[in-house]
């Protein structure tokens, strides 16, 4: 008798996962079905087609391993790469000048992601982010 | 056999591959060219700088401008310290009322840098073409270097900043020194203070390749002596000041 009580419980509780997950899924959408973040559709257009490095899936992902290994390449061997420079990434991907002069950060593209998700980007506290320069770092 | 082997390789490509592979390991430079499609430091290359005291001005600060500028550091009274990738350093022998001399002194370029033996992270470190220089993302601002550098060339940067050069990345937390404007050089041009000294009629700075018995540099040290600051250290520098003795 206890153990069919329990066995209610266990079943009853159960059931009220499932619910709450079906709740969820309907409200929220499944992961990666489309429909993508506020952080990444509010944030400005890149210039040019494409990025030089990979598609944006893989950019996503491994941007801070693809700009440490063009560190170490540039700053420790002298290999410089002026499209794949830290100054390449500013060139497409600062904010252009009449959506700045309305207020949006000079380098939204990136901060409108880092924000959603929390990570803290210091790559502007060193690095220029003006278009003009011939970094190539 | 044919190319149409079943299992989808033949012998002879097979065999080639090998001895690819063979070759490769037996000549190690191969794949270092393999590399380096975009070049990079050449190791057959050293930099060095022939500062002709005898030319330069005691009252000219043309290379210390021009080196703030192109790398966009801050000039000592803006309570940011002591930032000096280059200083003009004036000299006179104490016991004789001679003239004495004006000279820039900045990192020397060591074959032996001490602020590379004891930087502990490896932030520190000379490139192969002979320059020194410090990777910020690895440098823990422990300014060992700092201690460890006998012509006081490092500077550290106690403050956020500010105005950010696009030629150089600076910050808080971090050690610096003269870079033997290693952007410019790596586009082929010469550091900018050796640039502005001639722009400024005094050609008291030589750029060159040290180990080029062609070049400028070595011409000129064929003509006159010069010798490094505190010789008696033996490290190498990649900095020579001739007229000092």
């Amino acid at each position: 008798m206890r153990r069919r009580h329990r066995l209610a419980w266990i079943g009853s509780g159960a059931a009220l996962v499932l619910a709450a997950t079906a709740l969820a899924l309907a409200v929220g959408g499944l992961p990666g079905d489309g429909g993508e973040p506020a952080a990444i559709a509010d944030r400005p257009e890149p210039r040019g087609e494409a990025c030089v490095h990979d598609d944006p899936e893989t950019m996503r992902r491994e941007h801070m391993d693809l700009l440490r290994s063009h560190k170490d390449a540039s700053v420790r061997e002298g290999r410089r790469d002026a499209e794949r420079s830290m100054q390449g990434c500013v060139e497409c991907h600062a904010t252009p000048a009449e959506q700045q002069a309305q207020g949006a950060p000079e380098m939204a593209f990136c901060t409108s992601c880092h924000e959603y998700t929390a990570v803290e980007m210091g790559c502007f506290d060193c690095h220029s982010s003006e278009m003009e320069g011939h970094d190539e770092r | 056999m044919s190319d149409r082997d079943p299992v989808g390789i033949s012998r002879r490509r097979l065999l080639g591959g090998a001895a690819a592979l063979a070759g490769a390991a037996l000549t190690p430079g191969l794949f270092l060219v393999q590399a380096r499609p975009q070049g990079g430091a050449d190791a057959g290359v050293r930099w060095g700088l022939l500062v002709d005291t005898t030319r330069c001005r005691e009252e000219c600060q043309a290379c210390v401008e021009a080196c703030r500028e192109e790398n966009g550091w801050p000039a000592a009274d803006n309570g940011t310290g002591d930032i000096h990738w280059i200083r003009k350093v004036d000299l006179q022998d104490p016991e004789t009322d001679g003239a004495g001399h004006s000279v820039p002194v900045m990192c020397q370029h060591c074959a032996e840098p001490p602020c590379v033996s004891v930087c502990p992270t490896r932030a520190s470190f000379r490139r192969a073409d002979g320059i020194v220089l410090v990777d910020k993302h690895r440098c823990i601002g422990c300014r060992y270097c700092m201690v460890a550098c006998p012509f006081h060339a490092r500077a550290f940067v106690h403050a956020p900043v500010e105005e950010r050069s696009p030629n150089h990345p600076r910050g808080k937390g971090t050690v610096e020194s003269c870079t033997l404007c290693v952007h410019r050089i790596d586009r082929g041009e010469a550091p900018a203070c050796v640039e502005r000294c001639a722009e400024a009629g005094h050609t008291a700075l030589v750029f060159g390749d040290l180990n080029d018995p062609d070049s400028e540099i070595r011409r000129a040290l064929r003509e006159h002596s010069a010798e490094a600051l505190r010789p008696d250290l033996g490290l190498g520098a990649g900095v020579r000041y001739h007229g000092l003795s």
